[in-house]
């Protein structure tokens, strides 16, 4: 979704202005850390607020939830949750990469392919995950299964449509030159197809990074499988709001994992790519 | 003439040939199906035509529609606004930054228990968990696209004198609207997702409640039914959709064929 | 050496690196090149010059192996080609879209190398040698090509062309996409090549002034469908040079020869066809 390039140090202004002034205009409390902490705490202020002013208990204070956080972290649940949610989306999210991007590329390439599927495709990926949901059920029961089902159902389109989107992007000046310098079909491949391909597939997979852990948590919330998710539906079937607070907080802790795992796999696969360039 | 006429046939041909051939396949596999979970796809089709393509059917799918409407609606509405603000201002948004990525990463659906323990269970609280989730495309797709905005369009704006609203209206929304759009269909995809989920509980009806009231009084070909009508719904609202973006972008669908067009 | 001797060294240089006979081609309905022959000797400098947009990327392509032609034939060293010939080497125009981005400047000329089979190291110090030749021998060079100025991405692609030791290079307007000052360094780069290396090269381009400066014998295409308006003997000489050789008398009148050749065709086939 968002492409931010690579930027400066934060606190850097643009290059025009002479060093004097930049000594004079930016103090500590301008700094960009500093602006970004503050935003943080005026965020933190306003849910202290939203605590004090609704009916007590139906919204924990930061404080509360914090401190609940704490607490669990020494229990073994959370934990046990954490690797469980992990682990469904891991499964899920390599079983999509390992069949979705070879079959995108393969829809990709070929114009029949990406004609016949085309409608298929778009019927069945509209199909809202969640539905499965009841069918896994009942085909498993509240367990992994009946998770996996539902998460790769919606985690593998995005892949399949980026990754055929991506093998039609291959610039035709490139394939021109593989025939003239008789490259062959191996290093065609490996050496200027699939470079190629990999910043279309990456924007995909990072996007299917975070419907994986979104339908993840999905599937334990509504199917009852153990995870996270679980954790949550049953803290607030128990009216444990500031348990459910600390483990929802647990889920955005994970969402931010899986956002640096991608993060860091695009910027080593493509060092070479403009959006990582210096910004002109 | 005939060369038209022939060109549709071979395309509708090679469209339709997967999906029928799927379809065919489903219908004469599940024929006898003696299967409680997987009954026959004539019976799916029947309950879907009693279901779906009724006054019933329209009937449950009003409250849903209304979800969905209202909810990407106003997400719409806060994700460029906001976004536009954002992009234009550099230093705000990255001291935002911190915080959005931190909301952005709690998945949508760990809010429901939330948004019950907060505002109930009523369609206002759908409305708002699905606004909630299917902001976030919108909002970061706006400001990538406005903050991707030609700066020579923009030196062009002011040295015609042109103000800061009129230079948002004529020059940086419509330069950003391929990005919004894109970030826009991301959203009706969640907002589907999340309203189904939302429909789950209370009992406001809707086609979410509908599917899992079928699961649990063990109505199978209902539910199969059910599934089938999100499918065409989801399908239906995409097709929409992509008409909607067709015209409203039809200068960059040009553009974009003249860039990757024929050489000299 | 023997008369006979003699005569067979003859034939040999006289036998063309490149022939095109009666060449055509139409997409649909529009007719894009008619009739075009010509030939390019062993060792020669051709050029190619006609407007924008006449036909000369077709013909390009169609010279290049990597389309056929509607009419007429393409051979390389008397034998006809169906696609593109080993001893063939092809210099893009835009050097952005024909380097790869995610290799460094010495993977990307070692690249057809190793392709053909060659190992690592060998490649790589073939790649340097070419990158030597083209002047860039104090580059880094495993920068990243889009990391160079245009000039000298432009060099890179010439020094693939040059490590893959062709023998006949195509230059599809090669310095189109460079500022004049550059244009000039590199049309000198390649006329030293082409004397040093005793390379055959067939360069297209739109500026007459290039074509009369760089070429011993210009093609000028005009007219639609594009064909040859004239084979243009320019006889000025192995050594050229930017100013002395502009300022000649024979430059000017070749300048205008051929300016009248393309432009004059033209507004003749206007009414014509």
């Amino acid at each position: 979704m968002s492409t931010n390039a690579v930027s400066g140090p934060p606190g850097t202004t643009s290059p025009a202005v002479p060093p004097g002034d930049q000594q004079q205009a930016a103090g500590w409390y301008s700094s960009m850390p500093v602006r970004q902490a503050a935003v943080i705490v005026l965020a933190g202020a306003l849910w202290w607020y939203l605590a004090t002013v609704t009916p007590p208990d139906s919204v924990p204070s930061p404080a509360r939830t914090f401190g609940e956080l704490a607490t669990l972290l020494g229990t073994d649940a959370v934990w046990t949750a954490v690797a469980q949610t992990a682990t469904t989306w891991l499964i899920g999210i390599a079983a999509c990469i390992t069949v979705g991007v070879p079959l995108g590329l393969l829809i990709g390439s070929s114009r029949r392919a990406t004609d016949s599927t085309r409608l298929t495709i778009d019927f069945v990926r509209n199909i809202p995950p969640v539905a499965l949901v009841p069918v896994g059920l009942l085909l498993w029961g509240p367990t992994r299964n009946m998770v996996l089902l539902l998460v790769i159902s919606g985690t593998i389109w995005p892949i399949v449509i980026q990754s055929s989107y991506a093998a039609r992007q291959t610039e035709p000046q490139l394939r021109d030159f593989a025939l003239v310098f008789q490259l062959g079909r191996r290093w065609w491949l490996t050496h200027i197809f699939l470079p190629g391909v990999t910043p279309f597939v990456m924007t995909g997979l990072r996007v299917a990074a975070t419907i994986c852990l979104l339908l993840t948590v999905t599937g334990e919330l509504f199917g009852g499988a153990p995870g996270v998710g679980t954790q949550i539906q049953n803290a607030q079937v128990g009216n444990d709001n500031p348990q459910m607070y600390a483990y929802v907080v647990v889920a955005a802790l994970l969402g931010l994992l899986v956002n640096s795992l991608i993060w860091a796999a695009q910027r080593r696969l493509l060092k070479w790519h403009p959006s990582f360039r210096r910004r002109a | 003439m005939m060369r038209t006429a022939r060109r549709w046939l071979y395309v509708s041909a090679i469209e339709l040939w997967l999906p029928v051939l799927l379809a065919a396949a489903w219908w004469f596999a599940s024929r006898d199906s003696a299967s409680a979970y997987f009954p026959a796809l004539r019976d799916i089709l029947t309950s879907f035509r009693l279901d779906w393509l009724s006054s019933a059917g329209a009937q449950n799918l009003r409250p849903s529609l209304t979800v969905l409407a209202a909810g990407f609606g106003s997400a719409v509405v806060v994700g460029v606004a906001v976004g536009a603000v954002l992009g234009l201002n550099r230093g705000f948004e990255r001291a935002t930054r911190p915080l959005l990525e931190l909301l952005r990463a709690v998945p949508g659906v760990a809010l429901l228990p939330v948004f019950i323990a907060l505002i109930g269970i009523g369609t206002d609280m759908k409305i708002l968990l699905v606004a909630s989730g299917a902001v976030w495309p919108i909002l970061l797709n706006t400001i990538d696209g406005v903050r991707s905005t030609e700066p020579l369009l923009i030196d062009m704006a002011v040295s015609y004198g042109m103000g800061g609203g009129r230079r948002l209206r004529s020059i940086i929304l419509p330069a950003a609207a391929p990005q919004i759009f894109a970030g826009a269909r991301t959203a009706l995809a969640i907002s589907v997702i999340i309203m189904v989920v939302g429909e789950t509980v209370g009992a406001q009806g809707g086609i979410g409640y509908f599917l899992l009231a079928a699961q649990r009084s063990f109505q199978i070909t209902d539910m199969w039914a059910t599934i089938i009508a999100l499918g065409v719904l989801g399908y239906l609202l995409n097709l929409l959709f992509r008409l909607i973006e067709a015209v409203v972008l039809r200068w960059h669908r040009l553009y974009q064929a003249r860039l990757g067009g024929p050489r000299r | 050496m023997t008369s006979f001797g003699s005569e067979q060294i003859m034939t040999q240089i006289a036998t063309a690196a490149l022939e095109a006979a009666a060449l055509g081609h139409h997409y649909g309905p529009l007719h894009v090149l008619r009739d075009v022959t010509f030939d390019v000797r062993g060792g020669e400098f051709v050029c190619i010059v006609g407007p924008s947009g006449v036909g000369k990327t077709t013909l390009l392509r169609c010279l290049s192996g990597l389309q056929r032609p509607s009419a007429g034939a393409v051979s390389f060293h008397g034998a006809q080609v169906a696609g593109p010939p080993r001893e063939l080497a092809l210099v893009f125009q835009d050097y952005s879209r024909s380097l790869l981005p995610w290799a460094s400047v010495v993977d990307n000329v070692a690249l057809p190398l190793r392709a053909a089979g060659m190992r690592k190291r060998a490649a790589a110090e073939a790649a340097k040698a070419a990158l030597h030749e083209v002047g860039l021998g104090r580059a880094d060079p495993s920068a990243y090509p889009w990391q160079l100025s245009g000039g000298m991405q432009q060099r890179v692609a010439i020094a693939r062309a040059l490590a893959y030791q062709p023998s006949i290079v195509l230059m599809d307007e090669p310095f189109a996409s460079v500022d004049a000052q550059t244009r000039a360094d590199l049309e000198d780069l390649v006329r030293r090549l082409q004397v040093d290396l005793g390379l055959t090269v067939l360069l297209v381009t739109h500026d007459i002034d290039e074509a009369v400066y760089l070429s011993d014998r210009i093609v000028a295409l005009a007219g639609s469908p594009a064909g040859v308006a004239e084979i243009v003997e320019v006889g000025l000489g192995s050594a050229r040079d930017q100013l002395d050789t502009k300022l000649l008398p024979r430059f000017a009148e070749l300048r205008a020869y051929v300016y009248r050749l393309i432009r004059g065709a033209r507004a003749d086939q206007a009414t014509g066809n």
